[in-house]
């Protein structure tokens, strides 16, 4: 039945009041929830920034003062941020309940490092082999598990926060798993390599490796 | 006054429900497929079950956290009850059989999901539970489903339904799209680090599906850089959707830029370059179900009637 045929009720105004809600709250929710930090700043996308503001403030009469520029944007974000969190906190038993949201951070590469997970495991008659890296040896045939967006979800790493919260627990599964399937082997270890990411004129290096974990045959 | 009637009248306008069909046919399959790799892989348990059970989620026999579990007990029992639940829902969803109700309860299965493994829970699961609650709240069954077979004897049968939850799901695609294009404000997203962005993405060894050494990728290192403003131009341009949309839809009005959008068919190059950067992310990062869970939702964009005259029109040729 076409808009004009009808006449406009009540429920009609209704539905457009709580859509507009709808549409307002999730537009607030994509704003992000952490706010501007000076390291954040420091970064060189965050210096072009600051030139820009500082420009602004120069614009408007003011000096060009960089420090100011800086101690501005922080505090913007964080009444953004404030704002944000005060508007959602009703919603939020509703969004967490539901396990909705629009925070769409996909990619941004907001850190210079990267990891990669290795798997070594121990033969029982001797010396360490490695079974699995990240989009590299994998012998095993471990790369459909390992690469499961769920299950790297749990073991892959932010460059700041150390290791996740699961990462033991990944690490006790995958040992049974390989443990139990390759009885050749009665240890295994998995670590984090920490690589810089790489550029143009020079191949991603390796820091080392963190978060190593080994696990024993005893855990079949 | 004029101005908020007017308002409300946009939200109350109906359309042939095809488009919201086939979101909830692309949205369910998505989601059927997810959980079939799942279980191929045998994860049920590990990502699900509870810790004493082998599960790696943190989930307690004593502390259950989620609702499903304080009902049925938290163990390895209920995880692959929760899956069978959330599979058959998938199933049903995609075959558009009591959509409403299937789609509602595949959105709480995967919201259980969701708070019984947080960080296994990724963007993808949460852009395809806001989908869910579009297609759960829309009469996303009333065609192309066994919903309608049931009801009018026909599977795709022409029937006038509100437009808002396709409205809404365009809104959730711009949404996504900006936000994250907005969000891209590192170095290698912009001139400072040289629109590297891509050329990064595929060193990590976590996403990129192959294994490209350094000199391969220096070589494609001026069509990464191309791919990386076009991603940036592309999630930005996003904003621009509801008025490319709004152009498309009153061209009866006519005027040099409603021709334009209409004639150089904008939103339909936009959409293709959509489809385009999905298959290029599937077919070089190992995103998962991210790319096709995302053009799940591209049904939407396209003008119901339009999808209607296609799809029936082959339904008729196949019939012959």
């Amino acid at each position: 039945m076409p808009r004009d045929a009808r006449p406009l009720g009540v429920w009609a105004k209704i539905r457009a009041s709580l859509i507009s809600f709808v549409l307002a709250s999730q537009c607030i929710a994509a704003i992000p929830s952490r706010s501007l930090t000076r390291e954040q700043l420091a970064r060189p996308e965050g210096q072009r920034t600051i030139s820009w503001v500082a420009s602004l403030l120069t614009i408007a009469g003011g000096t060009p003062d960089r420090d100011r520029a800086a101690r501005l944007l922080i505090d913007a974000s964080r009444g953004i941020t404030g704002m944000r969190d005060a508007i959602l906190a009703p919603l939020e038993p509703v969004m967490r309940a539901a396990s909705m949201g629009q925070g769409w951070s996909l990619f941004s590469l907001a850190t210079p490092v990267a990891f990669r997970i290795q798997v070594h495991a121990h033969a029982r008659s001797g010396g360490w082999t490695s079974i699995y890296r990240a989009n590299g040896e994998d012998p095993l045939g471990l790369a459909p598990w390992m690469t499961y967006r769920r299950i790297r979800g749990l073991y892959a790493p932010s460059a700041n926060s150390g290791p996740r919260a699961h990462y033991d627990g990944v690490v006790t599964w995958l040992a049974q798993k390989i443990l139990r399937e390759h009885p050749q082997f009665d240890r295994v270890r998995v670590g984090m390599e920490r690589i810089t990411f790489a550029t143009r004129t020079e191949p991603s290096a390796s820091l080392g490796v963190e978060d190593l974990r080994e696990r024993r045959s005893e855990l079949r | 006054m004029k101005a908020l009637r007017r308002y409300a009248e946009f939200w109350d306008q109906r359309e042939v429900a095809d488009a919201l069909a086939w979101v909830r046919i692309c949205v369910g399959a998505v989601m059927l497929y997810d959980l079939l790799e799942i279980a191929r892989l045998g994860l049920i348990v590990p990502l699900w079950a509870p810790t004493e059970d082998g599960g790696i989620g943190g989930v307690t026999y004593t502390a259950p956290r989620v609702l499903f579990y304080t009902w049925f007990g938290a163990s390895a029992r209920s995880a692959y009850a929760l899956f069978s639940v959330a599979a058959c829902a998938a199933l049903a969803m995609t075959a558009g059989a009591f959509t409403r109700i299937s789609a509602g309860l595949l959105m709480f299965c995967s919201a259980q999901f969701s708070a019984l493994a947080p960080d296994a829970d990724r963007g993808v699961d949460v852009l395809l539970r806001n989908a869910l609650l579009l297609i759960a709240l829309s009469g996303a069954g009333a065609t192309w489903s066994v919903d309608a077979r049931r009801l009018t004897g026909r599977i795709a049968p022409d029937v006038p339904l509100p437009a808002w939850p396709r409205y809404l799901l365009i809104a959730q695609l711009v949404l996504l799209y900006f936000s994250a294009g907005v969000l891209k404000q590192s170095s290698a997203w912009s001139s400072i680090g040289g629109y590297s962005a891509l050329f990064t993405v595929l060193s990590k060894p976590h996403y990129a599906r192959f294994q490209f050494t350094h000199e391969q990728l220096v070589a494609l290192y001026p069509l990464l850089q191309l791919a990386t403003i076009g991603t940036i131009i592309f999630e930005r341009s996003a904003i621009l959707v509801p008025i490319l949309i709004w152009l498309r839809e009153t061209a009866e009005r006519g005027g040099r830029l409603r021709r334009w959008v209409v004639k150089g068919r904008v939103l339909e190059v936009w959409m293709a370059i959509g489809v385009l950067f999905h298959i290029a992310l599937a077919a070089f990062t190992q995103l998962g179900i991210f790319p096709w869970g995302c053009l799940a939702l591209y049904p939407a964009l396209v003008r119901p009637e339009r999808l209607r005259a296609r799809l029936t029109f082959r339904a008729q040729g196949v019939a012959r």
